[in-house]
């Protein structure tokens, strides 16, 4: 489709964008919504402005600069950038529906242009609206645009993502300080004859044995 | 519905609601009654299960950022017992163990140690009165069962009544009683050490014979055998000013510090082990029990180009702290705080002639 330079078709364009915005639109609508979204900056900037009336409209606190936002937004990627990789997949499923919740919420009280029906919304209308858009490409821009129009509750969101990847605190830690690498041959003389010895009568010679077990000496060459 | 049915209902659900409460009354007392409260009953199952049970497990010990792992094999017919412990990182080395005997092999060197560690005590040995594992130091708390290497665990801990040892938080196999974790606490709560099995089999059928045939297969290694010889502090002209609250002394040997380098100091398969380089001048260990852990005490003749560190250092749960004495160099290592170690060596005192 070419870029809509008519101020019809751009009117169209923005109620298919409302549209979209409330989960009301047809394939149709959400596939060329979509296309244009990805296409022209200026529709980008309308639903972006679309996202921020409703902000407003519902808290004052969001309705802030978005230079705060853009700053915000670098530094969660700073943060997600010395996050350690996660290798088991786990579930962040609170942060990941509020994200959602507030994208779709906000045309519903934004603007004249939404239907008669999108005052009345529901997770089911939720699950549809996230579908099709969820295919559409550019889709992490979309959640981009959607976390720059919410500078006060990206915060907890980027305490959360650092809490998932935080290592059990139940873990073992190294103690600090005096710790010595295994290597201090001076060292592992003492420990090595040491644990030669069970001497934990109370746990039995077993477990015990075990343990040195674990310690026991190396030939040294 | 009509007006007694519903009636009906209610009386129903009220006793439902109080058989409800008859079956969940009672279960925190029966809680109560499994979870041993003296020492003597947990220390008991611990050993009981180490002795008659064969199990095949790998066993991981976690301590200061490192971490080791072996797999276990224990074999126990009733009268004998066989294991054998695999190292699975760096060099390879078996342990294998029938009763008291130990062979410990490193297939890559084709070198081996044979010892007999009858010295540490018979094995089985039954918890004796008064043998080092009174541990009067501790006090015994329950906790809530844990699930450990997918066995369900009843989980005790024996916590110090000073600040002279470490709390220790050990995870009892429910059924069996068997040993599944054991961790070292410092007085932060923070885990010096932990040595736990990741993964456990009970029910398995093993063959002693098996591993009693690959324990001597010691064909084309170069074996040595070491030799500890039982003595005391005092026939060595020590004695100690003042004991450490709640240490026992549990054996003094006289030993070679580390038999491996007398080997290879050697350089042939020496029968008797001990070599006479400097190396492997012999020194006197005596080994110190509250029950739980262990102290181990060196004195050795001074050697100025060996003996230089005197500050304390620390290898994951296990601290080591060494001194001068005149022409004597005093080491004192264990799993304890350096504070403990500092009272070993003050107590410690040469006699005079």
């Amino acid at each position: 489709m070419t870029e809509p330079v008519l101020p019809e078709d751009r009117a169209r364009a923005r109620e298919q964008l409302s549209s979209l915005m409330d989960g009301d639109g047809t394939s149709d609508c959400v596939a060329s919504a979509c296309r244009l979204w990805r296409q022209d900056a200026d529709h980008r900037a309308q639903w972006h402005t679309y996202h921020l009336i409703g902000d407003v409209l519902r808290s004052e606190d969001l309705g802030q600069r978005s230079a705060a936002d853009a700053a915000f937004l670098q530094a969660v990627r700073e943060r997600l950038a010395r996050e350690p990789v996660v290798l088991a997949p786990i579930e962040v499923p609170a942060a990941g529906q509020d994200r959602v919740e507030s994208g779709v919420a906000v045309p519903a009280v934004a603007n004249g242009f939404a239907p008669p029906s999108a005052g009345r919304r529901s997770v089911f209308h939720l699950r549809r609206w996230v579908a099709p858009v969820g295919m559409a490409a550019g889709v992490a821009l979309v959640a981009g645009a959607v976390l720059v129009t919410r500078p006060g509750g990206g915060a907890p969101e980027a305490q959360s993502l650092a809490a998932v990847s935080r290592p059990d605190r139940n873990l073992p830690r190294p103690p600090a300080a005096t710790a010595l690498p295994a290597t201090d041959t001076e060292l592992v003389r003492y420990l090595d004859a040491h644990q030669q010895f069970p001497g934990t009568p109370a746990l039995g010679p077993a477990p015990g044995f075990l343990r040195s077990a674990a310690y026991a000496p190396t030939p040294s060459q | 519905m009509s007006a007694p049915s519903v009636a009906r209902h209610r009386i129903r659900w009220k006793a439902t609601v109080a058989l409800a409460g008859v079956l969940a009354g009672p279960a925190p007392l029966s809680w109560a009654t499994a979870t041993p409260q003296d020492m003597a009953s947990v220390v008991k199952r611990i050993q009981e299960a180490a002795q008659r049970r064969s199990f095949v497990g790998t066993y991981v010990v976690s301590h200061g950022g490192h971490m080791t792992s072996s797999r276990i094999t224990h074999v126990c017919d009733g009268r004998d017992q066989i294991e054998r412990i695999e190292a699975l990182d760096g060099q390879m080395r078996q342990v294998y163990r029938h009763n008291d005997t130990v062979h410990v092999l490193w297939p890559g060197t084709r070198t081996a140690l044979i010892e007999q560690r009858e010295l540490v005590g018979r094995f089985p040995a039954p918890l004796q009165p008064g043998d080092g594992a009174r541990l009067d130091q501790y006090e015994l708390q329950g906790a809530d069962d844990e699930r450990i290497a997918g066995h369900m665990a009843q989980v005790v801990v024996f916590k110090p009544r000073d600040a002279l040892r470490f709390a220790r938080r050990l995870w009892l196999e429910r059924r069996t009683g068997l040993l599944l974790r054991s961790d070292l606490l410092n007085e932060r709560g923070e885990v010096l050490e932990s040595a736990s099995f990741s993964e456990l089999q009970l029910q398995v059928r093993l063959s002693p014979q098996t591993l009693l045939q690959e324990m001597h297969r010691l064909d084309g290694y170069k074996v040595s055998r070491p030799v500890y010889v039982a003595t005391t502090l005092d026939a060595e002209g020590w004695s100690r000013r003042s004991a450490v609250a709640g240490f026992e002394v549990r054996q003094t040997v006289r030993r070679p510090m580390a038999p491996w380098i007398a080997r290879t100091a050697t350089g042939s398969a020496s029968a008797s082990g001990a070599g006479n380089s400097a190396e492997s001048a012999p020194m006197l260990q005596a080994v110190y029990s509250d029950g739980l852990t262990h102290v181990s005490l060196f004195i050795e003749p001074f050697v100025a180009t060996l003996h230089k560190r005197e500050s304390p250092a620390t290898m994951g749960s296990t601290s080591a702290l060494s001194r001068r004495q005149g022409d004597w160099w005093i080491t004192a290592v264990g799993a304890v705080p350096i504070a403990t170690l500092q009272q070993f060596i003050d107590g410690l005192e040469r006699r005079k002639p």
